[in-house]
């Protein structure tokens, strides 16, 4: 041992053995990956029954509705992985002594992995669900496939096929805005364990009161009209209602890749100069 | 040693203060750990050890003052790379067993012993399976110490390291102790704790703490050379007392014991020649009792 004690030692300078990298990456898949099978393993299970449940008490016809990756299931995923690991994991990882960069680092690297993994998986899982459905189907006629796909509506292995071709063409791009949201789920796992109820407060608050301040002069305008009973006015502000939504919409469907990569640039040193200066018991 | 005769202390802190809202957990705190030495931090609940531990591994920045580790400043890789603190705290970040700590452990210690940790979960009679969850508290103690003694860190700090453990673990941990050090003569360790005799045998150097301020710093052997409870005689006790300071007189009957703080460490060979008087060197827990009471009173006297 005192040889190993010399070469320790001998390491000064180098960044890579003495930051405990590899301990924390191992640390952060070990504990990430039980996290990752057990969300895996209900989305299949769910899958399933949802498959064979309606097929079994002849309530319907189980339709495939095409191969997908669950991005609603990882982002939310992403979000609570964020806030364990910028609770949990940080501590024990920081507790004998560790440097705060390299935990940060492993943190958000591992958690857009694990993320990306759920993100594949669902879509095995969604692909291995189709390729049943189409094997039951062979053989009776309670299982079909159909759906709209890139060339159009498709039954079949056709449709298969196609769909498993638009969801693989799409998934690099689904796989970079998840890696966007772990950012962000990170920086506010880290300012939820700063200041919890501060962080709490804008994240609801902020969006509540802006709808709140959006929302309420036009019903109050709304109720005045019906009151007044002019229905030509309200056909109007209707019209005025649909063209505000469909203008956020608009926005959110044009500018929305841009407003995440841009919060997620802006979160990374963020979600660091905050974990930086976070006391661990 | 090679390489490590020529290396900077262990651990140098430098004027050290740190104030939560009122309450001033360090004072101006200065203390020099020299490589290869098993390192007593010593002093009562509330002292100051944890906040200075924490300090020490960067998870607490201090409000003034400065900490090195092998002449790094705490807080960048090539310093903290080189320590090992074990808290008090049994958190295992969610990992199953032994066989999951130890592989996570051997990423993190660059000088981590896979077979020396083997080893000693045997000694400690830990289960390798065995559902970390499931473990009782001193099971949990134990399997940090092993870590701590596994872990090869050059500096290897243990924060109350008997918490929970029975009498025959602590007896084994602190021989496990001096065996590592016997074979890694260039391995610091410190121990914190406020279970004094316990940790005495062990220790070459003290540190000694009292209200976040420094009561003593240096060999443990300097320090008990220094302080000699004798007893006898009222007169003859007096006269050996004669030239050192008193730090405390208890009577008993048709005897006096008097613990002194002694001018010269030679001049316990004097006053045990004596036949009068009966003489014992002080326990390490008692000196720093003494110390303490002698610090409260210089305090009060100040106040009135």
């Amino acid at each position: 041992m005192q040889g190993t004690l010399n070469k320790v030692m001998g390491m000064s300078g180098n960044w890579l053995a003495l930051s405990r990298v590899k301990g924390i990456a191992r640390y952060r898949l070990r504990t990430l990956s039980v996290i990752v099978i057990w969300i895996l393993a209900v989305m299949a299970g769910s899958g399933m029954l949802a498959l064979f449940l309606p097929a079994l008490f002849a309530l319907d016809t189980p339709n495939f509705n095409g191969v997908s990756a669950n991005m609603a299931v990882a982002v939310i995923t992403a979000f609570v992985c964020g806030c364990i690991t910028a609770h949990r994991h940080t501590r024990f990882c920081l507790r004998p002594g560790t440097p705060r960069l390299p935990v940060w680092l492993c943190n958000l690297l591992t958690l857009a992995l694990a993320m990306a993994v759920i993100l594949v998986g669902s879509m095995l899982i969604s692909a291995s669900l189709g390729l049943l459905t189409y094997q039951f189907s062979l053989g009776s006629a309670s299982f079909t496939l159909s759906g709209y796909t890139s060339i159009g509506f498709l039954e079949g292995s056709e449709f298969l096929s196609v769909s498993l071709n638009d969801a693989l063409k799409g998934l690099p791009r689904q796989i970079g805005y998840l890696t966007e949201w772990s950012c962000l789920c990170y920086f506010i796992g880290c300012c939820l364990r700063r200041k919890k109820w501060l962080t709490l407060t804008i994240i609801i608050g902020v969006p509540l009161a802006y709808v709140l301040l959006m929302v309420i002069p036009v019903l109050r305008r709304t109720i005045e009209t019906a009151m007044d009973g002019q229905p030509s006015e309200l056909i109007i502000m209707g019209m005025q209602w649909m063209r505000w939504l469909m203008d956020i919409l608009r926005f959110i469907r044009n500018e929305w890749p841009s407003v995440l990569f841009g919060t997620a640039v802006i979160s990374l040193p963020l979600g660091y100069w905050c974990m930086r200066g976070t006391k661990f018991p | 040693m090679d390489a490590l005769e020529q290396i900077k202390p262990a651990l140098y802190v430098s004027g050290v203060s740190c104030q939560f809202g009122k309450t001033k957990a360090l004072d101006n705190l200065s203390a020099t750990v020299q490589a290869g030495q098993i390192v007593g931090l010593l002093g009562r609940n509330g002292a100051g050890k944890s906040t200075l531990l924490r300090i020490i591994s960067a998870q607490l920045k201090p409000d003034a003052g400065k900490t090195f580790i092998f002449g790094k400043k705490t807080g960048a890789a090539d310093a903290l790379g080189k320590l090992c603190l074990i808290g008090d705290s049994a958190d295992f970040g969610g990992l199953s067993n032994m066989k999951a700590l130890f592989y996570v452990c051997e990423g993190l210690y660059p000088a981590w012993d896979n077979a020396y940790a083997q080893m000693l979960m045997r000694r400690f009679d830990l289960p390798e399976k065995k559902k970390l969850k499931g473990f009782s508290r001193g099971m949990k103690t134990a399997a940090l110490l092993i870590t701590g003694l596994a872990s090869g860190a050059p500096l290897t700090v243990f924060d109350e390291p008997s918490l929970g453990l029975d009498a025959v673990m602590r007896e084994r941990f602190y021989d496990t102790l001096l065996e590592d050090k016997q074979k890694n003569p260039g391995r610091t360790f410190i121990l914190s704790t406020h279970l004094i005799d316990e940790v005495a045998r062990t220790l070459d150097y003290a540190i000694l703490i009292d209200a976040g301020s420094l009561l003593y710093e240096g060999p443990v052997s300097d320090l008990t050379a220094l302080y000699l409870s004798i007893s006898g005689a009222d007169e003859a006790v007096k006269h050996a007392a004669n030239g050192h300071t008193i730090m405390k007189e208890e009577k008993t009957a048709g005897s006096v014991i008097l613990h002194l703080k002694l001018k010269h460490a030679e001049d316990a060979g004097h006053i045990m020649a004596d036949n009068d008087i009966r003489c014992a060197s002080m326990s390490l827990q008692r000196l720093f009792v003494l110390l303490v009471e002698e610090k409260e009173a210089a305090r009060c006297a100040g106040n009135a």
